[in-house]
This record gives C-alpha cells, structure tokens and sequence, in this order.
C-alpha cells in the first residue's frame, strides 16, 4: 500500500486537490440550498427532503458521488498531515494562518461529517426513524449538537473556499501574485457567502 | 563603552544537548552580526566574564550572496552578515536553522539542497566545453525572469519556514523546484522539460508543497518561488494529461 | 584491460577550480574536489561587474588585439605575455560557452548578449548578468560540475581544508593531505597531479573586499614547499568599496561603465577630480589609477566627504529602470548595509584591498615548479602583471581552467610512476606530520588569540603595504610580522575540542598568512619603482630597465630569497602608461 501510494503519488494528490472541488463543494453548496428550505417552514423543507429521498439511483449516487469521494478526500488528508509542521506563530504571515487553518478546519470537518452522516443517515437509515425538519430542529435542542453544527458549518465552508483557492494555485490556473491576490478576494466572497446561507438556513432550526 | 548583549544557543555536537551563553561586545555603528562573532573570538568570555570557546558559524562573502551565514537571528531567519545591530532587538539571540542537522553551535549541514539540486537535475546539458560557436538568443524579458531566479544562493531560508520541510518529510523544497522553472525557461534546457518535470512529479516533489507561501516572504534574494511552483503546477498538469491521453 | 583514468586533485571550488575540474572530466579523468566551503559558495560569487570579451558588437571596432593591448598596458607590461594574448583570444568563445551553459546575461532587443563599458578601455567589452556576474558564472560552471558529479566522475570533499603537499623522494607531487573541517580528521589523498584554484588572500589585510575564505594560506603551504610566490607586491586595491567593520564591500566598477562618477566637495561644489584629471578616461580610469587619485584627494588634500576617509560614488542622475535591470545586485547591497537608497543619493565608498595580481609562479601550461603540481585562478600570477583590469579576472580564471584541465592530463598520461606504485609511508608520514602539529596547538597554552593577532595583521599590512608604500615603513612592517609569528608561538586556543572546531583551522590559516604576508611586503620592499598598483612615492617612476621582471621568492623560515626573471615581452613593447 505504501509502495502504491508512493509511486501514485501525483495522481493521488491530483485527484484529493480535485475531489474537494467536484464533486464535494459543489455537492456542499447544493447541500447548503437545499438546507436553506428550512426556512420556508417545515413543509416546504419535508417536501424537498422527500423529493431527494425518491431520486432513482440515490444509494448508488451517494455512494459514488459522496462517501466515496469523501473518504477518499478525507484519508489522504488524514494521511498528509503527516508533513505538516507548524510555525505560524514564529512566522506570523496570513498565508501561513490559512495553511495552518486549513488543516486544522480539515480535522474537524472530517469528525463533523462523520457525527452528521452518522445520525442523519446511517442511524436513522438503521432505525427507520424518518429525516425531516423536526429531526434536526430536535438535534439542535442541545445546544452542545448546535454549537458543533456552528463550527463544522464555519470550518467546513473555509475548508472548501480556502481549498478552491489551493484548488487554482494547485492545478496552475492562478500562477502570479497578482491572480492568486484576486482569487483570494473571490474565494473570500464565495465564503462568506455560503457561510451566510449555510448559518442562516442553521438558525431556521432552532 | 557602548556594548551590544547577544545571546546564543550553542551546541556540541549533533548528538549533545544545545545550551544558550550571553555575550557582550563593543558597540560600533554599522556593525553587523558577524562583526560581534569576530569579536566574541578574539575575546571568547561570557558577559558574565566566564571563559568558553569561540563560536561556530559558517560565513564566505558577507555580502549577502554566497548564502553561507544563514541562521535564526531573532526569531527570523536571515543571513547574519546583512543582520545590522542597530536594526536589531536586544538581546540579539542567535540560533541555528532547525531544517538541518547542527554541525556546531551556529553551523549546520545543508547537503540535502545540493541533494535536491541533483535530483532536479539543476544543469544544462551542454555537448561539451568546446567552441560550438554562439548560444541560443534570449530575449531580454526571458532574461529577466530567468536571472530573478538564478539569483537562488541556496541558503535555505526558504526550506527554514516551510511548514513542509523537515527531517521527516522528503519534500525538496522551494529553491530546488525554482531551479527546475529556471532550467525550462533556457531555450536549450527546454529540450529536457519532460525529464525534468518527472523529478519533481514523485514523492517529495511539487505536490508536496502546502502553499503556506512563506518562501516568498523570506528570500533574501526577492526570487518569485511562489510563482515559480505556481507554474510547475500548471506544466506538470499539463504534462500529466498530456501523457494520460497520449497513453 | 581498462585505461587506466587518470586522478586529479583539484583543491578550491571556485570558478577556476570548477573550469579545470569540468576539463578533466571531459577529457576522461577523474577529480577529487576538495573546497573549505560547498563550493557554490566560493568566492567567486562576489565578482559584480562582468566578464571581457572583444566581440565587438556595438560597432566600435574592438578586436582581440586591442583587448590584449588593453590587458598588457593596464597591467603596466610586467605580465607574461603568452597567456594573456592567448586568453584575450579565447574570450569570445568563452562567452558563448558560458551563455551555452545557461549564464543569464544581460540581452539587447534582438536578443544577444549586452555589452557594457569597463575601466582601462574604450570599449563596450563586458558581457554582464545584471551586477552579479561572478556569481551567475560559478553556479553554471557549478551546475556542469553537479552534473559531472551524478555520473561519478566528481567526488567533492566540501568542509575539508588543504593541509600540505606530498612530495616524493624527485620532490614530485603526488597528493596532499587534507581535513575534514566537521571532524578535524585529517586524511591523505594520493593522485597525478594536484591542482591549486584557492583563490586570492585578502584576508592577509585584515578587511578587504575578499571572502573569509580567501586567506591564501593554501598558496602559502605552497610557498613554504618551495613553489616561487610571484610579483607578491602587486596588491590591487580597489577604488569603489563600502567601508564596514568586519569587511570592505565592492562597489562594482560598472557602476562607473553605467555613468556613475566620483566626486567629493571642493570650495563648497562637487569636484569631479577623475573627470578633470584624466578627460579621456574619466571615471573609467583602471583601478590603480582611481584608488591613488582617491588616496591623494582624501589623504593628501583632506578633501574626504565630512571629513572622513570617504568619497562620492554617484548614480542619482541615473535612470531608475535601468540602474536595476544592470546594477540590481550592488545597489541592494548598498541599501541593506549602508541603509541609504543609491538611486537617491551618492554612495560613499572608498578605496580597499581587492586582488592579488601576484601568486604562485607557474609556466604557461600552469603548473608551479614542483612537478604535479599545478596553480590556476586568482592564486596564480600569469594574467594581469603589475593591474588587473576589471572584469578580466573572470575570464583569466575560466581560460586558466580550460588550460590548466588538459595539461594536467598530459602531464599524468607522461608519469613514468603512478602514484599508485609509492608505498603508504609516504602518505602516512605527511598525515603524522600534520597530525603533530594539531595536537601542538590543541596543547598549546600561551596567552595569544589567534583573532588578535589575525586583527594586528591586518592593521599592520593595510597601513603599510598598500595604496602607498615607504621603504622604511615595508621594512617595520617586515619586523612587526616576525614579532607576530613570534606571538604566534605563544597562542592558545579557546577551542581545544574535536569536532568542527573552528578555532585550530584559523590557526593553522594563520600560520600561512604571516609567512605570506612576509613575501608580500619583502618583494614590495626591494622594488624600487612605481609599475601599477605598486606605488613609492620616494621612486615615482617605472624603471623598465631594473624591474621589468617578475619577482620570485623563495620561502626559507628566517630570510626567503628575491630573485628577479625577465619578462616574455614578445608581442607588445612597454610604453608609457598615462590615461590623461
């Protein structure tokens, strides 16, 4: 395995850079929409859930556009922290910080999304109870659940609009200083924008 | 008598422990750090008038282009030579890079850049030293970019603040993948873009860098190795797919 | 059976060093590279200006004969003349070579290599990387030399200090003895010739514009082994220096080829006194020339700026764009040492010790006389006579490595003996014997520092055997260096460890610079003229018919020995030498 790794060693790295963008952001931004039915009330919210619950194909397009994506994002990012040594404090740059951020907010997204999987679908997949608004307005009645949804929600949009930034320096379409300075701008937007939609539609449930 | 007070963390041997002694030297406008390491050598005595050995540190042109005095002056890594005392904090404290294995107190061994230098095959593959007449013709906006980057003197600063690069990450750093920009950019080292591209497509190579962009930030030598990697980004991706469809 | 390859030992890594070590390997050899530092980080990175070449692109009419008159005059006819005509004739090629290898040197529109203008010349002769061309040049030749490197034909030995020759029974080399400078081991290493590209000894004057590792003390074990030390007297010092505590750093000289001129106040107005002074030359004056006028302005009218040892260097008036794209390298050195910005105000600089036109003596093939033993680069004494000119000095050391490869390939292939056929015991012996000297001075307890005395050195030799130099002072200078090597015998060291001591290598590096400091001020001492960068005022003139010869001494403990050799004079006749 080890071998494997080593001699794949661009490949992986391509396909982790490429995977945090398609499929797993634009599948978190479609999450964070459909999230956002929540605030048109229970109703609109339980209509869409169940229009995506009777999709065809849905376990096969979860597993193959999700999980597996996501586990093997989440492996590979697990396995290259093994590199990670940091000094952001001794060299107290900002891009330093979001290197440093980015790694950090990785760690909790990964124990975040599998508590959220873990109880919004496997656990209720298991039990048979029903996914809908009273569920999750249920979850965030402890205020320790909805505290952890605030940061998996803060850290999981960073991680990904920090990563398109990676995403453009990494694949080499932003090369200068000039175009990685403006990206940072648009990828600042793009955060703070899907981090509106994405508390926003969190508070819908409290 | 005006005196600057330094303190520096010394060690044996790679295999002993490090340990830290405070100096006092006379102060003299313009001095740099290097002046105060003479000055400790020829009246090597603590401040505390306790008698020890001279320091170790490495140095050549004190100009700031041989690359050799690098080390941690205040928390930073920097030449020592261009560290002027009178830009500096008191007590000036003075450490060895921590990427490279100590030698002697201020020294360490940076083998594994030159290491890296070999593997991206740093060179132009000349037929030979003979007269073959005139080299190729550059433009001058090539040359400008081009000698930015040969302007590399291997000092390590950038490996220094790398996040990436330590003793148990086989990363080759910033200055060996700006070298690899560098030799592509030559009209006769183009011919070897492919092979070169391939050292650095491996373990180690491009895709271990973490784009904490702190190379840039230090380099005495202002050479864009952000943009550098930034570009072999984009060739090795291209070369990647390029050998994928072609397969 | 296999051909047998033979092994060279080049010692110094700097761009002579690296030259002969990429001849070698082409012509099929093998070389063990030894340097006290990764040779990357040689000296020769400090080289700014650029490198000659007549290739006469700007339309001038430049030739290699003017190129060659220029080096012969500049150097005030005391230089052999086979070697530099015949590096004067390879310089073009040697640019290519070097633009072959990937040198980024300045380029015009259409894409060739940029010319600028130099001291001592008329011409646009100098092919320029930006203001850092020694060391755009010595990491090409670097680069080649790694590449030799993987394919096994280069082993370096960097951190290892040469120590002594090994002589055999015919007092022919055949290897040397060197240290590991990370461990103190001392070790032999045996080989058909040996090479010595060490550099320059600038240390000797304490503060120069020189390396830390530019002691000399390689070319003095030389000379203590009996290899002539030639025209030893011919010290350049260089017009245009930041002066600095711990060195003197260069000011190029293309700063003055770019326009720059040099200045200083007189009646309350800027006096251009090279300008006025020499109006054909102007501030492009070779180097001798501008460092005595300085001298004569600060020192003998006192007209230093503020009252100091200090003169104008000025590039204000210059266009900003341009000043960088030729000059980046030195004007970033002046603002990160001096803290003013050059583009604004004009530099203050004065002259300091810069070359040494002297060295070990060679033939024209390069090799010294002890046989096997071979001297290219600064620490040779064939190229530059009594001046160097600017930027002539890289194009020596290249030229000198493409002569000095081959010709120790022949002389190997011609041994009638291989090294192979000595018994150990004379390799063992010159380990022992360099063995007991460490331990003397690792158990020496006197009460001298080796620093001091390396810092009484200095002041001694820059107030005395310089830009100026009295009979009466060189002689109290001689003196005042055997009262040094007599401290010397009282010296300890405040690190006795093993290791990467770095006391007992300045030791011992000491030890060879007051012998060679000796040479230099002796041979200063008895000549009695004025040629080039050796100037008496109490004997103002060149005297061709006494001292148009090379000086050659010899190293003996207590009173080395001066003798004179004529000049090969085969090409061009000596004439006044006047820039007026």
């Amino acid at each position: 395995m080890k071998k494997w790794v080593q001699e794949h060693h661009f490949l992986i790295r391509k396909i982790h850079s490429l995977l945090g963008v398609v499929p797993m952001g634009v599948f978190l931004m479609e999450h964070l929409i459909t999230n956002s039915f929540g605030k048109f009330g229970p109703e609109v919210y339980n209509e869409k859930i169940e229009w995506i619950q009777g999709l065809p194909y849905l376990l096969a397009m979860e597993i193959g556009i999700i999980f597996l994506p996501i586990l093997f994002h989440a492996l590979f990012g697990v396995v290259f922290l093994w590199a990670w040594k940091d000094n952001s404090l001794q060299y107290s740059y900002s891009r330093n910080w979001r290197y440093t951020f980015q790694r950090v907010t990785g760690v909790i997204a990964l124990f975040f999304i599998g508590y959220h999987v873990w109880k919004f679908r496997i656990e209720t997949a298991l039990t048979g109870i029903p996914v809908n608004f009273d569920l999750v307005a249920g979850a965030f009645q402890n205020p320790l659940v909805f505290y952890f949804y605030f940061l998996g929600m803060v850290s999981i949009v960073y991680h990904f609009t920090n990563g398109v930034w990676s995403f453009l320096v990494h694949w080499g379409i932003t090369v200068g200083p000039r175009a990685q300075q403006i990206s940072t701008y648009v990828c600042a937007a793009l955060g703070l924008g899907l981090l509106y939609i994405g508390l926003d539609a969190l508070w819908a449930f409290v | 008598m005006k005196t600057v007070r330094f303190k520096i963390k010394r060690q044996q041997s790679l295999d002993t422990a490090p340990y830290w002694e405070e100096f006092e030297v006379p102060y003299r406008p313009g001095m740099n750090v290097i002046t105060a390491l003479y000055d400790i050598a020829k009246n090597p005595k603590t401040a505390d008038g306790k008698a020890t050995s001279a320091v170790a540190w490495d140095a050549n042109c004190l100009e700031e282009v041989c690359g050799a005095c690098t080390m941690i002056v205040n928390g930073k890594v920097r030449q020592s030579c261009s560290a002027l005392v009178d830009a500096l904090q008191q007590p000036i404290c003075l450490e060895p890079m921590t990427k490279f294995p100590v030698v002697r107190d201020l020294r360490v061994n940076r083998k594994r850049m030159f290491d890296a230098l070999k593997r991206v095959k740093a060179w132009i593959p000349i037929d030979g030293t003979y007269d073959l007449g005139e080299g190729p013709k550059l433009s001058p906006q090539d040359q400008h970019i081009g000698y930015a980057l040969s302007k590399c003197m291997t000092c390590g600063c950038c490996l220094e603040v790398c996040p990436q690069y330590h003793d148990r990450s086989p990363f080759v750093g910033a200055a060996a993948l700006s070298q690899v920009r560098l030799f592509n950019l030559h009209p006769t080292g183009k011919m070897q873009e492919e092979e070169r591209l391939e050292t650095i497509m491996g373990e180690g190579g491009i895709e271990d860098c973490g784009n904490a962009q702190n190379c840039v930030r230090v380099c005495p030598k202002d050479i864009p190795l952000t943009t550098s990697i930034a570009d072999l980004n984009r060739k090795t991706t291209a070369y990647a797919l390029k050998k994928f469809f072609r397969s | 059976m296999a051909v047998r390859k033979p092994k060279i030992i080049v010692v110094g890594g700097g761009l002579a060093g690296l030259m002969t070590t990429i001849k070698v390997c082409e012509g099929g050899g093998t070389v063990q590279l030894f340097s006290v530092v990764p040779v990357k980080r040689s000296h020769s990175v400090c080289a700014q200006g650029g490198i000659n070449a007549a290739k006469n692109t700007k339309g001038e009419g430049d030739s290699i004969e003017k190129h060659f008159d220029d080096t012969i005059y500049g150097g005030d006819f005391l230089a052999n003349q086979e070697l530099p005509k015949r590096m004067c004739e390879a310089a073009p090629a040697i640019i290519d070579l070097l633009d072959r290898m990937g040198v980024m040197f300045n380029r015009t529109d259409e894409g060739n290599i940029d010319l600028r203008r130099f001291g001592g010349t008329l011409y646009h002769r100098t092919a320029f990387a930006g203001a850092t061309t020694g060391q755009q040049m010595l990491y090409a030749l670097d680069e080649q030399v790694r590449r030799f490197e993987s394919e096994n034909k280069v082993q370096k030995f960097e951190y290892w200090e040469f120590l002594s020759l090994i002589l055999d029974e015919n007092r022919i080399c055949r290897g040397m003895v060197a240290m590991n400078l990370y461990t103190l081991e001392i070790q032999s290493f045996a080989a058909d010739a040996v090479v010595l590209a060490t550099g320059g000894c600038g240390m000797i004057f304490g503060r120069s514009t020189n390396s830390t590792a530019c002691t000399g003390s390689a070319a003095s074990i030389a000379y203590q082994a009996g290899v002539h030390y030639a025209n030893g007297e011919f010290i350049q010092v260089h017009p245009t220096a930041i002066p600095g505590e711990d060195k003197h750093r260069l000011m190029s000289e293309s700063a003055r080829g770019e326009g720059g001129r040099v200045w200083t106040y007189k009646d309350g107005k800027p006096w251009y006194f090279l300008e006025e002074w020499y109006p054909k030359y102007g501030n492009l004056v070779p180097r001798d020339v501008a460092s005595r006028a300085i001298f004569k302005v600060v020192k003998e009218m006192g007209l230093g700026v503020e009252g100091k040892e200090l003169v104008y260097l000025d590039l204000s008036h210059l266009d900003r764009k341009k000043l960088d794209e030729k000059l980046g390298g030195i004007l970033e050195i002046y603002e990160k040492f001096v803290g003013d910005d050059p583009h604004k105000v004009p530099m203050k600089i004065f002259p300091a010790v810069h070359y040494s036109m002297g060295g070990l003596w060679i033939d024209t093939n390069h090799m010294t006389n002890i046989s096997g033993l071979f001297a290219v680069g600064e620490v040779d004494y064939q190229y530059h006579g009594a001046n160097r000119l600017g930027a002539n000095s890289l194009v020596s050391c290249v030229f000198g490595g493409m002569v000095t490869g081959p010709k120790t390939l022949e002389y190997a292939k011609g041994l009638q003996k291989a090294y192979e056929s000595f018994p150990s015991t004379l390799y063992d012996q010159a380990v022992l014997k360099q063995k007991s000297i460490h331990e003397g001075l690792l158990k020496s307890e006197g009460s001298e520092n080796p620093f001091k005395i390396h810092e009484d050195l200095g002041k001694l030799m820059t107030n005395h055997v310089t830009v100026i130099r009295y009979n009466d002072k060189l002689q109290k200078a001689d003196q005042e260096i055997l009262k040094l090597i007599e401290r010397y015998r009282h010296i300890s060291l405040s690190d006795t460890s093993y290791g990467a001591n770095p006391v007992l290598p300045f030791a011992r590096e000491l030890y060879n610079m007051l012998h060679l400091a000796r040479a230099i001020a002796i041979s200063a001492f008895h000549r009695n003229e004025s040629r080039g960068a050796h100037y008496k005022p109490d004997f103002p003139d060149r005297n061709d018919a006494e001292f148009l010869k090379t000086s050659k001494m010899s190293f003996h403990p207590e009173s080395p020995r001066l003798v004179y050799e004529d000049v090969d004079q085969r090409w061009i006749k000596p004439r006044p030498r006047k820039y007026v």
